[in-house]
Formats: structure tokens, sequence, C-alpha cells
């Protein structure tokens, strides 16, 4: 191996590792807040990327009316609070009409980009408040069973929203530019801009703004939280908002890189999953600089060894599952 | 007098097994009530019922408000505030940030004055100010009471309910604390007082209840309570005889 | 009112047993026309509607069913078909999980079964079942050729991580074995990877004069695009797996002059007059299109019919040897169906042998190329 291949090696499992990245913290986010295990999250990196591809063939995208029967459904779960109720349907609607007129003119594929994104992330809370908030005082157990459930439901919805062929979405940026030997793609730079650029905005946000200390106080000490008067119901629709944006973000990045299919998010989900548990399910940090490394660990093996290049980042687990029993920190309810 | 917080009939309990069965207690405007009794009598329950932290029966009344329906949360908007047993702190947190979050009803609300809400807590606790940068896990004891009880002032209360200020404190700290409590007091503020150390408790509250075993048992001026018979023998004979 | 259900009812079971008695032959299709192939299923689907309606004079009945992509529902379908609606042959399943399941089913049974994906078993084991599509070393020697005629030494492979990967692979060892050419370089990835760069940095080390690749369907064209951005110069061939619009919408520029291997079927309007297959091709697609219009224009509709074609051609045999329906009409379709010779299908032609149940030659290939983004019969 020289050491061009081995730039170009980084520089490729830098790229995915930014994605990773941002799956761990989307993940990080929702099990703090709510103690779910935010499994189907894969499922939204494949929605987010579907719906775009699917404005972008000129198609009002299926996902909308999943959003807007969703939408209608925890309307009427919530029928007493004429706030409830408009804070359902409001934000579905509002971009239920804008994605009908961008659809309509053809807009500019950066909004379209957006609203793929803002579509998804306004499902993830529906998913919430249908799926875990009947449970939220459930075990962490049953909340990974229903996890699971809702990942299956999601699959089996993408593949009648969508349909089964892998579908791409055009780069944020064809350029491509030359760094020494190396040739580094326009996309690769997008991929690590976007990464930088949120990472920042979200911890600007949990240390600077009161609703991003708020989410750190319903993860740190519920009770304390709800004392302060912060509803633990909003904090938990936020968290998963949050994680429903940035997966869609993620699946924006990905598939100009990758074809996406319906059932493409599973595997790629897993791997932010895996850097989230190396972080002990804890530690933004730790899970981000595990990331990383899973993108990197990941490329230099399917370069070394294609066939077990799963095996060998999976493999990754055992260490820090070790090292995380060594020292001891039940993850268990408080 | 007119009465700030007003509870009948309260029953609460954990599981099948009831645990309060049916307390009646008050506090008025602007003074400060104490419910003393044994451990395990229920006075944290009763705190917690109150504040809907566990499912209860019962009536509950606020500033003439029927809140039996309210959420925690919505208790919380309309001016309730308890530092619980544990203090609930943000462990994990800084001291200002834990402080900044017991502004985040009012700041929902539309007030901006943290910085000024601010000030006042460190005034009165000049001790948070100097280490508002440290995690609020790493304070000591004392530090994190006072932690507990500037983060429930910065909503700037109606009615501040503390379960067990005293608990696990040194003696000197625990009268700096009930020194701040009756400024307060001076200051206009209702707080109703759980406390193990009913000489302490009586000594500060204008009026006192007695809780045993899920139920009230007691209740008067505390001046009339320390005279208590009963009392004295059970709470402040027992204890200090 | 009990006088009208019970009116039913007899009607029902006159109906029921006139059935059973006079039995038309009944041919059950099992497809996965829901689920992940759905995209596939309906195309083998809707070739049932330009079946004939009658074979050697006797009337034709076709249940069709939906698996799902299921094996389990599959060979629940399957039992019900033989026990309940009696068939005499099976056409499908048409994917590698289905009709493992359904296969020794038909065997149990002794009804004819004829799936529609290359599949490798024993037909001393499977007696009764045939398969109307190209194998896969068939195929690939298709690649191999040209790779011989233009001078190829080295070839670099990137397929699937799978079963198909390693047929795909095989396939090019086979056809490759007794000439000068190697394969340098055997690299795997899965249909869901992020990347397969490093795939891709790997086989370049080993300078491969050309590439093959072994994936399928869409993400068959992951590799081609990371070979282009490393600008690699050689052919790249692929296998037929790929060989649909999708795969080039999903590659565009990066697979532009990929080389595979197909059916005559696909390219059906560009085939010489002297291809063999291009009449029943033609025609074939000629009725499709008229039906399902020229969106639905697709390659798997030819394998439904061509294994209508197979049975139709062992009727007559079978009806000698008793009705529809017997015991003895299904084994003696079997032998009709193993000694089909020369039938020209949608897809080749079809010499049928105790040892060959699928019976496909180099006339049930062509080699196409994508040229300026659509894929053209080569010369
Ligand atoms: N979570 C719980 N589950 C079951 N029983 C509980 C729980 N919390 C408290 N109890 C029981 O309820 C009764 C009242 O408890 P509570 O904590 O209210 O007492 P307390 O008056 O606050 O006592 P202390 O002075 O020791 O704090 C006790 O018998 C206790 O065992
Ligand atoms: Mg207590």
């Amino acid at each position: 191996m020289d050491v061009t291949i081995a730039e170009l090696l980084l520089q490729d499992g830098l790229t995915t590792g930014a994605i990773y990245l941002l799956l761990a913290i989307g993940l990080l986010l929702v099990f703090l807040v709510t103690r779910v295990i935010f499994i189907p999250q894969g499922d939204f990196v494949a929605y987010g990327a579907l719906t775009l591809a699917s404005m972008l063939a000129g198609h009002v995208p299926a996902t909308l009316w999943l959003l807007d029967v969703c939408a209608v459904a925890s309307a009427l779960l919530q029928w007493r609070s004429w706030r409830g109720v408009s804070w359902a349907l409001g934000p579905a609607l509002l971009i239920t009409l804008a994605t009908l007129v961008a659809v309509r003119l053809g807009a500019w594929v950066w909004l379209q980009g957006a609203l793929a994104v803002g579509i998804t992330a306004l499902l993830a809370p529906m998913v919430y408040r249908l799926a875990f908030r009947p449970l939220r005082h459930a075990s962490l157990l049953t909340l990974l069973v229903v996890a699971m459930a809702v990942h299956f439901v999601m699959v089996g919805l993408g593949l009648v929203l969508f349909g089964p062929e892998t579908q791409r979405t055009p780069a944020f940026s064809n350029a491509s530019f030359t760094w020494g030997e190396v040739d580094i793609s326009g996309h690769s730079l997008w991929v690590a801009g976007c990464c930088v650029v949120l990472v920042a905005a979200l911890w600007w946000m949990f240390h600077a703004t009161m609703l991003g200390r708020a989410l750190r106080a319903s993860a740190s000490n519920p009770m304390g939280a709800r004392l302060m008067g912060i509803e633990g119901d909003r904090m938990a629709a936020i968290a998963f908002a949050m994680a429903g944006g940035i997966a869609a973000l993620a699946g924006l990045l990905i598939a100009p890189i990758t074809p996406i299919a319906y059932d493409s998010g599973f595997l790629i989900g897993l791997k932010g999953f895996i850097a989230a548990v190396i972080g002990g399910l804890a530690s933004y940090p730790v899970a981000a600089v595990a990331a990383l490394v899973v993108g990197v660990v990941e490329a230099f093996a399917s370069f070394w060894n294609s066939a077990y290049a799963a095996a060998i980042v999976f493999a990754l687990l055992i260490p820090a599952l070790l090292w995380l029993s060594v020292r001891t920190r039940s993850i268990e309810e408080p | 007098m007119t009465a700030l917080l007003e509870v009948t009939g309260l029953r609460a309990g954990y599981g099948r097994a009831e645990v309060l069965h049916g307390i009646e207690l008050m506090v008025a405007e602007g003074e400060i009530a104490t419910l003393i009794g044994p451990n395990g009598a229920g006075k944290t329950t009763t705190l917690q019922a109150i504040m809907r932290l566990i499912p209860s029966q019962g009536n509950v009344r606020f500033q003439g408000v029927d809140v039996g329906g309210l959420s925690t949360e919505e208790l919380v908007a309309r001016g309730l505030a308890l530092v619980p047993e544990t203090r609930a702190l943000f462990t994990d947190m800084r001291v200002e940030e834990n402080l900044l979050l017991g502004f985040y009803r009012s700041f929902r609300q539309g007030a901006r004055d943290q910085d000024a809400r601010l000030a006042q807590v460190f005034a009165i606790f000049p001790r948070l100010q100097e280490r508002r940068r440290q995690l609020a896990g790493t304070l000591s004891g004392g530090e994190r009471q006072m932690l507990a009880l500037g983060r429930a002032l910065m909503g700037r209360p109606a009615l501040l309910m503390l379960d067990e200020p005293s608990l696990g404190l040194a003696p000197l700290i625990v009268r700096d604390i009930f020194a701040v409590l009756d400024r307060l007091r001076k200051g206009g503020l209702s707080i109703l007082l759980v406390e193990q150390n009913a000489r302490a408790a009586l000594a500060l509250a204008d009026h006192g209840m007695v809780l045993e075993m899920g139920a009230v048992v007691a209740t008067g001026a505390s001046a009339a309570l320390s005279a208590d018979p009963r009392v004295l023998e059970t709470y402040l004979g027992q204890r200090h005889g | 009112m009990i006088g009208r259900i019970a009116g039913v009812l007899v009607t029902t079971v006159i109906l029921g047993s006139a059935q059973a008695a006079w039995a038309d032959i009944t041919i059950g299709g099992i497809l996965s026309i829901t689920g992940p192939t759905a995209a596939q299923g309906v195309g083998y689907k809707n070739a049932f509607d330009l079946m004939p309606k009658e074979m050697a004079g006797q009337k034709v009945n076709y249940i069709v069913r939906d698996d799902g992509g299921d094996p389990a529902v599959a060979v629940s379908i399957a039992r019900k078909m033989i026990d309940e609606d009696h068939v005499d042959a099976f056409i499908g399943p048409a994917t590698n999980p289905t009709l493992a399941a359904v296969m020794p089913v038909a065997q149990e049974a002794h009804v004819p079964v004829v799936v529609m994906a290359p599949a490798l078993f024993d037909v001393h084991k499977y007696t009764f079942a045939f398969d109307t599509a190209q194998p896969t070393t068939l195929m690939i020697k298709g690649v191999v050729d040209h790779m011989k005629a233009h001078g190829v030494k080295t070839v670099g492979f990137i397929g699937y991580s799978d079963g198909f990967g390693d047929q795909v692979l095989d396939g090019l060892k086979l056809g490759a074995a007794g000439s000068d050419i190697t394969v340098v370089d055997d690299e795997r990835f899965a249909r869901t990877d992020t990347s397969v760069q490093p795939q891709v940095l790997k086989a370049l080390t080993h300078k491969p004069d050309v590439m093959m690749l072994g994936g399928s369907a869409t993400p068959g064209a992951l590799p081609s695009l990371a070979l282009a951005q490393r600008n690699y110069k050689g052919q790249v061939y692929n296998n037929h797996g790929v060989v649909s619009p999708a795969y080039i919408q999903v590659g565009g520029q990066a697979v532009e002059g990929v080389i595979a291997p197909t059916g005559p079927l696909v390219v059906y309007d560009q085939l010489p007059d002297s291809n063999p297959v291009k009449a029943v091709a033609t025609d074939f697609m000629t009725r499709y299109i008229a039906a399902f219009g020229p969106q639905s224009r697709n390659a798997f509709a030819g394998y439904s019919y061509d294994a209508m074609l197979i049975i139709q051609a062992g009727v007559p045999t079978a009806l000698k040897a008793g009705a529809p329906g017997t015991q003895a009409f299904r084994d003696a379709l079997r032998d009709g169906m193993e000694h089909v010779s020369n039938l020209i299908g949608t897809h080749g032609i079809y010499n049928m042998t105790p040892d060959n149940h699928n019976g496909m030659d180099e006339r049930a290939r062509v080699m196409v190329q994508v040229v300026n983004q659509s894929w053209k019969l080569m010369p």
C-alpha cells in the first residue's frame, strides 16, 4: 500500500465516518432524552434520500402523504388540547403546501433538499407520538423491542412508498481538487463541511440556548427537568425531530456516493449505533471520534480484505463493550 | 390571611399500597408553614402528590384555583416550586446552567431578565457565584442545597416547597439556610418546609402541621405546637431530651 | 332464504365437481408480485395475459398467486395449488429463495415446475424442475469470449459478497480456464455499502487490463461509479443482472461503455433478421407493449412466456397418457417437457435432455454495451 492509496482510503473513511458521526449524534440525543434506542434512524436516512429523489423526478413524495396521515392520527390522539392539535397539524400543513408548490415549479435542488429534510424531520416526532409516547414509562428493553418493530414497519412502508429501486441524488458539488497527489472530491468536502457546521451548531445550541440546555437537562435528570417546568414530551418530540432531520441530511449526503434503496438505511444506521455504543451511549465527543474511527477502519478493512470488512467493523464493538463493562456504569433506568 | 395552598382529602400511594390517607393542609400567603413527622410518615409523598410527580386523588387548590388536573410542568408554570429531597440537580452541567434552567419556565412565558435574577441569587448565595463554572456534580452537600434553592428561586415561585433542606448538612450551614428562608419570607415568599429537625422548623415557621402514618394529626401556630405536650414528647423531647 | 342458500351451495358443489371431473389444464403461477422484487414480478405476471387459452384443443386455466418474496408463503401457495387446485404444472417462482423452497414441494408431489431464475439444481434429484433463465456460466462465457477476442490478460473482479457474486466469479474463472486470462483480484461489496472506493483502490493496485463486476440490479453500478472516480481507463464488464434502463439512470456517465451479456429479448428491436429468435421475441414484445404500454417493456415477462411454451410443448404427449389433473397426465407432461427440442422461445432456443433441464445455448445470449446512455446490441 503506498501513501497515495492510504490517503485516498483515509479520505474515503473520513467521509463515511462523518456521516456515521451525524447518525451517532442523533442516536445519542434521542437515547439520552427519551431512553429510546433509535433503531429506525437508518430508515430515516433512506426516507430522506428517497424523498428528495422522488421530488427531483417531479413527483409529490409519498412521505408527504405519510406525514399528513400521521399528523391527523396524532391530532386525533390529543383532540382535547387545542395546542396539541395545532402543533400536530400546523407544521405538516405548511410543509405540504410548500412541497406541492416546489414540486410543481421544479424549484432549486437545494430548496427541494431542504424540504425533504423537513418532511423527514417532522415525521420523526410523529413516530414518537404514535409508537413511543404511550410507552414512555416502559423499560429500556420494551422500548428497544418497539424500536425494532418501528424499523420493520418503516422498511415495509418504504417499499410501498418508494418501490424497490435504488435511487441516486445529485452531488452537492461535482468539483474536484488536487492536493499533492490526491484528488479530493468536492462532495467529500461538502460532507466534511456539513458535519463540522452541524456539530458546531449543535454545540452552540446545547450550550447557549434555553432549548438546548433544556434538552440536556431532560437527559441529565428527568425529574429535575419536570420541576423546572420542562415538558418531557416536548423535549422528546424535539429530540426525535432533530434526529430525523440529521438522518435525512445524512441521507442526502450519502445518496450521491451510494445509491439508496428503501432498505439501505439499517446497516448505515448500525454503524452510527456502534459509534454511539463505543461512547457508552453517554458521550457525544467519544461517539463522534468513534464514528470517524469506524469509517476509517471500514475503509482500510475493505481494502485489506473486503469479504470480511463488515465483520471487522462490528468487531470494534468487542473491546468497547469490554471496557464499558469494566467501568460498570450501568445504563438502566434511574 | 388568605390561603395560598389548600389541600383536602389528598390520597396517594405507590402501586397498591396507599401511603396518604386523606391529608388536609394549608399554607397561607406570605408565611412559612412546616410539615413535620417521623420517618416514613409520608412527608415526601405529600409533596410529590401535590406536585403531581405521583398520581393522587383529592382536592388541591392553589391561589384559589382548583389545580387537580394539571401536570407537574403546568403547576410549575403557575408558580409552584419544589426542591426535592434528592435535590435533582443537573450534575453534569455547570452551576450557572443549573440556575438558568430554573429560569426556563419564566423564559417560556416571555421573561428575559435572567441576568437580574442571577444577580439576586448570587447576592443570596455568594458561594454559587464563585463556583458558577463548576459542574454541579462536584459541589459539596451544602453547596448543592444552595444551588437547588437558588435554582428554584430563579423561577420566582409563588410557593416554594422544600423537602428536608437540612438533610446531611452541618448545623452551621443549616442555620445559614434557615436564615435565608427567613429573609425570603420577609421578601414576601410563601414557603412549605418539610423537616426532620422539628425544633428548628417550628422555631422558624409561622404555623405547623404534624404528619403521622399518612394523616395530619395536629395543626396550629408553631408556638402553640411547640408547647403541645404530645409534640414536645415525640418530636422535641426525644430528640433533644 | 334457506332455499336460496341451499341453491347456492348445491350450484357451488356441482361446479366444483364439474371442474374436477372435466378438468381443464390448470397452470399455477407463483410469483413475487409485491415485495422487494416487485418490479420484476409484475413483468412475470403480465405475461400470463398473453398466454393461449387452449393447448392442443384443451382449455387452460391459469391461477397466479403472489408470495410477496417470502419463501414460506411460496411453499404454502404451492401446497394449496397442489391440493385444492390440482395444478398440472407450475410457472415460477422466479427468485432464488422462493424457487429453492418450492422445488422440493413440487418434486414430492410430482408436479412439473418451471422456474425462471438461473438456479443451480441437480436435475437427477429434481426431475420435475425446469428452468427458462440463461445459466450464469452461459452468460459470463460471452464476457470471457469478448475478453479473449481483445487480447485481455488480467481481470480484476468486484462482486457482491453473496452467492450471486460467487456465481459470477465462478463463471468468469470457468470461462477463463485454459486461456491465458487470469483473475488477479477478488473484491467483495454489499448492496448497502456506503462506499466501494477501498475495493476499487485495491483492485487497481493489481493494474488489471479490464474489470469484471458481479453485482445485480441498480447497486451493481456502484463499482462503476468508484472506477470512474479513479479514472480507470480499461474496459469494464458487467453481468446480465444489471441490464436495465434503471442501471444507466443510476450510473449515468460512469457506466458509459460498460459491456454486458443479456438475453436477445432485451434488444429484440435491434436484432438482425438473421437472429433465430427475432420473430418470436418481436411477436411477443409487440403484443406485450400493445397490452401494457411502451413504459412496461421488460425482459422478465419473456421467461414466463417461455415457461408456458415448454409446458405447451409437452401437453400433446401428456394428453395421450391421461386427463389433466391426473398423475398420469403430469408424469407424461414431464416426460414431454424433458424431450422438447429446438423450441424457439423469446429468450433463446430450448433443447431439453434428461441431463439438461434448461437446454439453452449461445443463441440465448447477446452482448450489449452502454452507448450514449442506452443499451446497444454489439455486432
Ligand atoms: N417509591 C416508593 N415505593 C414504595 N413505597 C414507597 C416509595 N416511596 C416511599 N414509600 C413508602 O411510603 C411511606 C412514606 O414515605 P415518605 O418518603 O413519604 O416518608 P417521609 O415522611 O418523607 O420520611 P423521611 O422523613 O424518612 O423522608 C414509607 O413507608 C415508604 O416506605
Ligand atoms: Mg422524606
